[in-house]
């Protein structure tokens, strides 16, 4: 019913009124309705045109408000589901039908249901709420257009290994053939240009084109090598062929074939792969899972649908059987289909949906998707592993692996990886990698099986050493694409990789194989080889690589090569940084002469590279860019629009480098040029604008006088505009520019001219303006800003900060390094700010009430410098009220803010007092956020530190208690700030209560828990003297508990390691625990008192204790042949202390005892102890050198030295 | 660093006259031993190091340095503020795995739990 009609007796009448009324209403409308189809057939028949106007009369007016009031929600109920085939549909009829739909939206009769949205919602069964989720998982879901060329890739078939030791060649393709096929893939390329080019022009002919092909088939064929033939587009102008002329064509398809059974690996091995090799693939291992598709019969239909009610239909004239004659000669050779029976039907239900999460072999999985079928689909057939042969074996034992490194939980993937680690060698290279590369070029994969494979290769790079050479292109082929990834992660792995690969094969085989990818005919293939290079030049030394640089920046076959020469150059420079400094004459000697290229391509790229080489070089190396410097500046006038830029961009790179009277000089000169570019409408070319104005300006030959008379005014005019400010990158590069420009012409200049825009109307531009000043002022000070200026400023601070839609930091910040900047000038201007602060306090919205209370904390030193000691404490009150906030972030912000006013106001005179103050954050300590816990915390130490007097002891212990459980946050700042607050509580109301909540502690499970209590045990001890603390531990280690005793021996090394030099008083009473712990059967038990050892002995240094340090090693020193990690790493950490305490010589006695002896395990582990002796101290084990005779060969002799001792 | 994450890559270079950052996060550790304890000798860094991207940047975790860093009395004592420039030079596989498990749940739409790195 309208309510928009009846809004007061809705609410009078009582429910029999209620129903009568709505009757009446009902019935009203019916006759409305009524009324108004007539009118409509009344104007049809009067006028086809439709003019008749029923909008003035009352009906309509009443309609249209309903109309108005009840639109529905959806606004797709209103479009038309499908197109009307009539043209001369009128405007009224639609209108009509409008009218119409809208009163179907009333009740005809009283009926109650569901509302219609709701009916609706899972109407469309196709639809997937998750599918928007599913599809972002894949790294193919955000890659650009030009990232997903990497699909079009080969992984080319495996290469020769020209530098085998032997000199036997396995069999692979030679450096030879590649290049070849090369040459013929450039060969079509240009072959197919020329023939669009003549297409386009219409001077080709037809028989021309399939002479040409079929000629260029039989030479590949000849050559036995594959190369995808690219579909022709059709040409508009012909009929499309027919489907008998396509069966009749000559084209080699693998689909013609007949299905072979052989696996993805045995055919990379021969041919590499291709896309419609996975496929087909695919199809060979989902044919068994997925049932037949076939048409049905009509026995079938029968069978499935009742006889009657049904009629066959003739199909419309002119309707063709299958636009798919072979997907139906595919379905006539499958069994015949039947209906199935009763009892099969649950299992074939269960079919398609059924992907296995138990692998057989393999353990449960954390997932297994569709894909992983075609790669592990072997994995899925039991068979019997007796019959194998070993490869097969060997082949499954890999898959194995992989889907545990890629689908399994984390500890199944760490065993695998290890696993594959380990028996890298005995697998071979051929077979992992036959393995591993496919699975690496699948599409659906996501970020994170990307990573563990590619950590796979990283792992096995490192133990097949140089037997990875013949498949380097394979894994290049799969790892470059990572190089232009968009996460800053995945192109350092991809770099790793690259780096790790180029040392295994060694420089000249990364040459061999990637130098048919340098003029390659694909610019994605040239551009991610350029990065893989610099890579390689990174890992082997730009040297090495310098000759071959040289002669590729000269190619005189090709421009492509010499564009990619250029580019590697660029990369080197970006990835090496200031290492090429002393390459530097070498590398743009490479390049220079490209820019004097007759490709434009080669010479945009050589003012690139010239400015990159630049950029890294920065502020040295002017001396190597002497002889490009005159190409540069004729370039840089002759040329116009991208290349300009470019050019532009290299000369800006290499000013900063100048001398200064040079370095003015060519300012000068350049910014006429720059002066006219400043309107260009090019955005790319507004950014290396500003990008040069502003090394410009930094130089030291520029005259403030100059950019504030030349440049500034064109500056402001042409970037300080709220187009600038909305788009981000511009936005920043113009900030940047401006700072820079303040720098030089003094902040006064720049803050005049843009504090008008803090009132300006767009809020990207006042942001733009906020960040400006914060950093002009934050670098220079207000010392230029007068009083009129300083007002407008602060005028305009206040109001940008009272009209942010988007609470940002940015316009925060500002307002606080002005006010900061300011200092006691803000005088008169504080009741105002701090005004607005407590009415924004009081805000409805979180953000505002958050920013307000950063405010707060931001500006307090300046209210104490302005001796408004009395607002302070107000604020003080009104945030100590405010503490109830639910918000954890504004409670966050609120805490900090009180925490800020009682640093500056003191613990004293802090209002409200300390003992109100503290009570009020014991249950706040229980809050689980992170910033409410940072911000608790610190400020619960302050007081503890500064202030502890105030507030009772008892008070002092509820808070331990709560501080315990503080001690398992996950932000490590939290934990140390926890544990410092444990030394400060000590401090205050004495060790003893503190300490035995932490003893307590040492009992419970969690491991970070207890490590926590073991550093605060530590810093209690520190701050109250370790003799208050020593006693208790020492009696709790006799808690027979391993958790406790460990803990025990924890805080002791944690101890030793603060205390210092006081360590030297407890080392004879703590003496027999350490040499108790040290012969206990846990091995983590010695573990930890080795750690003792180690802190106690370096503390000790010097001071007189050599015996019981003696009396240690003695106990230490079988540990030596530990295996575990961790152990052995800190049983040598006690040695080398114990070393350092009692001097190297009687350790040398026990270390030779193991130098020399027949097993090599023991003598790799003393030896490594040897080694770190003999760094620390070389000198002094020469008199402890063993006494050896000499032989018939040698003079062993020492004879000085031994007089000596 | 290199305590913990045995992984990590040390730079190793020939210390230049640059004096090592430290980010708000690593504030006061030991680049050696990652102790918080009585830092003492002031850390110098090569100049690759000190120059470019990795300018004034936590040497060990490349975050923007704020304060200086100090090798810890310990270290000092065993003379391990001679090795070389202490800089970290790779991610660490600790940190990559990380990344990309926190990718996973993030493109799942949830917060992964435990610890912010």
């Amino acid at each position: 019913m309208s309510t928009g009609t009846y809004p007061y007796k809705m609410f009078k009448m009582d429910v029999t009124n209620l129903n009568k009324v709505e009757d009446v209403e009902i019935e009203r409308l019916r006759a409305e309705r009524e009324l108004l189809r007539r009118q409509k057939e009344a104007a049809k028949n009067s006028s086809t045109n439709g003019s008749v106007n029923i909008e003035g009369t009352q009906d309509s007016n009443d309609l249209q408000y309903n109309a108005h009031l009840f639109k529905s929600s959806n606004p797709k109920e209103e479009y038309d589901s499908a197109i009307d085939v009539r043209n001369d549909i009128s405007q009224d009829e639609d209108d009509y039908k409008r009218t119409n739909d809208v009163n179907d939206s009333y009740r005809l009769v009283r009926q109650y249901e569901a509302p219609k949205e709701l009916l609706n919602e899972y109407a469309d069964e196709s639809y997937d709420p998750m599918q928007e989720r599913q599809s972002k998982k894949q790294i193919q879901d955000r890659e650009s257009d030009y990232q997903k060329q990497r699909y079009d890739r080969q992984l080319t078939p495996t290469r020769v290994d020209a530098f085998q030791p032997d000199g036997t060649q396995s069999n692979g393709r030679s450096y030879a053939e590649v290049m070849r096929q090369v040459e013929l893939e450039k060969e079509e390329r240009r072959v197919h240009m020329e023939l669009n080019q003549r297409r386009r022009e219409g001077t080709l002919k037809e028989v021309e084109e399939e002479e040409s092909i079929s000629d260029k088939k039989r030479e590949l064929e000849l050559n036995n090598t594959e190369i995808s033939q690219k579909p022709k587009r059709s040409r508009w102008d012909q009929a499309p062929p027919s489907v008998t002329q396509v069966s009749t064509t000559k084209r080699r398809s693998r689909w013609d074939k007949a299905p072979e059974n052989f696996t993805i690996s045995e055919h990379v091995i021969e041919n590499g792969i291709s896309e419609d090799l996975i496929n087909k693939e695919v199809n060979v291992v989902e044919e068994k899972l997925r049932p037949p598709v076939r048409l049905l019969t009509e026995e079938e239909l029968n069978e499935l649908l009742p006889s009657e009610g049904y009629a066959i239909l003739e199909p419309p004239p002119g309707y063709l059987e299958s636009i798919h004659p072979e997907l139906l000669q595919k379905g006539t050779t499958l069994d015949t289909y039947h209906v199935p029976q009763e009892q099969e039907l649950p299992l074939e239900k269960e079919l398609p949906a059924a992907l296995p999460t138990e692998i057989p072999g393999v353990g449960d999985l954390a997932f297994f998707k569709q894909e992983d079928v075609k790669y592990f689909g072997k994995l899925l057939k039991v068979e019997d592993e007796a019959k194998l042969t070993i490869a097969e074996l060997r082949e499954r034992k890999i898959l194995r692996l992989l889907l545990k490194v890629k689908n399994g939980t984390p500890p199944m993937r760490k065993s695998a990886l290890r696993q594959l680690t380990d028996q890298a060698r005995d697998f071979g290279a051929a077979a992992l990698f036959n393995q591993i590369l496919p699975l690496l070029m699948e599409r659906t994969l996501e970020d994170q099986e990307r990573h563990l494979l590619v950590k796979v290769i990283d792992r096995i790079l490192y133990k097949l050493d140089d037997l990875v050479r013949p498949f380097t292109h394979k894994i290049l082929v799969v790892i470059e694409p990572l190089l232009i990834d968009e996460d800053y992660y995945a192109r350092a792995e991809g770099r790793e990789i690259i780096s790790n690969l180029a040392k295994a094969s060694g420089l000249a085989h990364m040459i061999a194989t990637m130098r048919p990818d340098i003029d390659h005919v694909d610019e994605y293939v040239r551009n991610t080889t350029a990065r893989a290079f610099s890579v390689v030049a990174s890992a082997l030394g730009v040297p090495a690589l310098l000759p071959f640089l040289k002669a590729v920046c000269r190619s005189k076959k090709s421009w492509q090569a010499r564009h990619t020469g250029v580019r590697i150059i660029q990369q080197i420079a970006l990835l090496l940084g200031c290492s090429i400094l002393p390459h530097l004459k070498n590398l743009v000697d490479c390049i220079g002469h490209g820019l004097e290229d007759e490709q434009q391509k080669v010479r945009i790229m050589t003012a690139l590279s010239l400015s990159a080489l630049a950029e890294a070089a920065t502020p040295y190396g002017i001396e190597a860019f002497d002889s490009v410097l005159k190409p540069l500046w004729s370039g840089v006038q002759r040329h116009r629009g991208k290349s300009l830029a470019a050019f532009l961009k290299a000369t800006g790179f290499i000013i900063p480098l100048m001398e200064p009277e040079y370095a003015s000089h060519f300012t000068r000169r350049i910014m006429k040029i720059l002066l006219r570019e400043f309107n260009s409408p090019d955005e790319e070319m507004k950014k290396i604008v500003l990008k040069v104005v502003s090394q410009c300006a930094s130089t030291d030959g520029v005259t403030p006088e100059y950019l504030r008379t030349d440049v500034l005014p064109e500056f402001f005019h042409c970037f300080w505009s709220r187009r600038m400010a909305s788009d981000r990158r511009s936005y920043k590069q113009v900030v940047e520019t401006t700072v820079v420009l303040a720098q030089q012409v003094g902040s006064r200049q720049i803050v005049e001219r843009v504090v008008n825009n803090f009132k300006d109307e767009s809020e990207p531009y006042r942001k733009m303006t906020a960040e400006t000043v914060d950093k002009v002022i934050g670098s220079l000070g207000v010392s230029e800003i007068d009083e009129r200026l300083e007002e407008l400023l602060l005028d305009g601070v206040l109001f940008a900060f009272q009209e942010q839609s988007v609470e940002e930091k940015v316009i925060l910040t500002c307002f606080s390094t002005v006010v900061n900047a300011l200092g006691t000038r803000c005088k008169p201007y504080l009741p105002q700010i701090v005004s607005t602060i407590l009415y924004r306090l009081n805000n409805k919205s979180a953000n505002v009430r958050e920013q307000a209370a950063d405010l707060v904390s931001s500006i307090t030193i300046v209210l104490k410098a302005c001796g408004e000691e009395a607002l302070m404490r107000k604020l003080g009150v009104v945030l100590y009220e405010y503490l109830g906030e639910e918000y954890p972030e504004v409670l966050g912000s609120i805490l900090g803010a009180i925490k800020a006013i009682v640093s500056v106001v003191g613990m004293s005179s802090m209002q409200p007092p300390i003992r109100d103050l503290l009570p009020r954050l014991t249950p706040i300590l229980r809050n689980r956020h992170e910033k409410v816990q940072e911000n608790t915390i610190d400020l619960v130490g302050k007081i503890a530190d500064r202030g502890s007097e105030y507030v009772s002891a008892r008070e002092w212990m509820r808070i331990c208690f709560e501080l315990i459980d503080m001690l398992k946050a996950h932000k490590k700042s939290i934990r140390r700030a926890a544990v410092n607050t444990f030394g400060y509580i000590s401090k205050a109301i004495g060790p003893q209560d503190v300490l035995a909540t932490l003893l307590n502690n040492l009992k419970v499970q969690e491991r970070q828990n207890r490590v926590c209590t073991t550093v605060a045990i530590a810093i209690v001890a520190e701050t109250c003297m370790p003799f208050t603390v020593v006693p208790a531990l020492m009696a709790d280690y006799r808690t027979p508990e391993m958790n406790v005793q460990n803990g025990v021996l924890k805080s002791l090394a944690f101890m030793f390691e603060y205390i210092g030099e006081q360590a030297r008083d407890y080392v004879y009473a703590i003496t027999p625990l350490l040499a108790d712990a040290l012969m206990d059967r846990d091995a983590v038990h010695r573990q930890t008192a080795a750690s003792v050892i180690k802190h106690l002995s370096l503390g000790c240094v010097g001071l007189g204790v050599e015996d019981a340090m003696i009396h240690l090693l003695n106990i230490l020193w079988p540990n030596i042949l530990e295996e575990s990690p961790h152990v052995i790493n800190a049983v040598r950490e006690g040695i080398d202390g114990i070393r350092n305490c009692i001097g190297v010589g009687p350790i040398m006695a026990y270390l030779v005892q193991g130098l020399f002896h027949p097993s090599r395990k023991v003598r790799n582990t003393y030896w490594t102890s040897y080694n770190s002796a003999y760094v620390q101290s070389a000198d002094a084990m020469v008199p402890y050198y063993p006494h050896v005779d000499d032989d018939q060969f040698n003079n062993y002799d020492m004879k000085t030295l031994h007089i000596c001792i | 660093m290199s305590k913990h994450h045995p992984d990590l890559v040390l730079c190793r270079r020939q210390p230049g006259i640059t004096v090592g950052k430290l980010c708000e996060r690593c504030d006061e550790k030991c680049p050696i031993c990652d102790s918080h304890v009585r830092p003492t000798t002031l850390v110098r860094i090569c100049d690759e190091c000190a120059f470019g991207s990795s300018q004034d940047r936590c040497i060990i975790c490349g975050a923007p340095g704020v304060s200086d860093c100090y090798y810890c009395s310990e270290c000092t004592r065993m003379e391990y503020d001679r090795d070389g420039c202490p800089r970290v030079i790779n991610l660490g596989s600790s940190r990559t795995d990380w990344f990309y498990e926190r990718k996973k749940f993030k493109n799942a739409g949830k917060e992964m739990p435990g610890a912010t790195y």
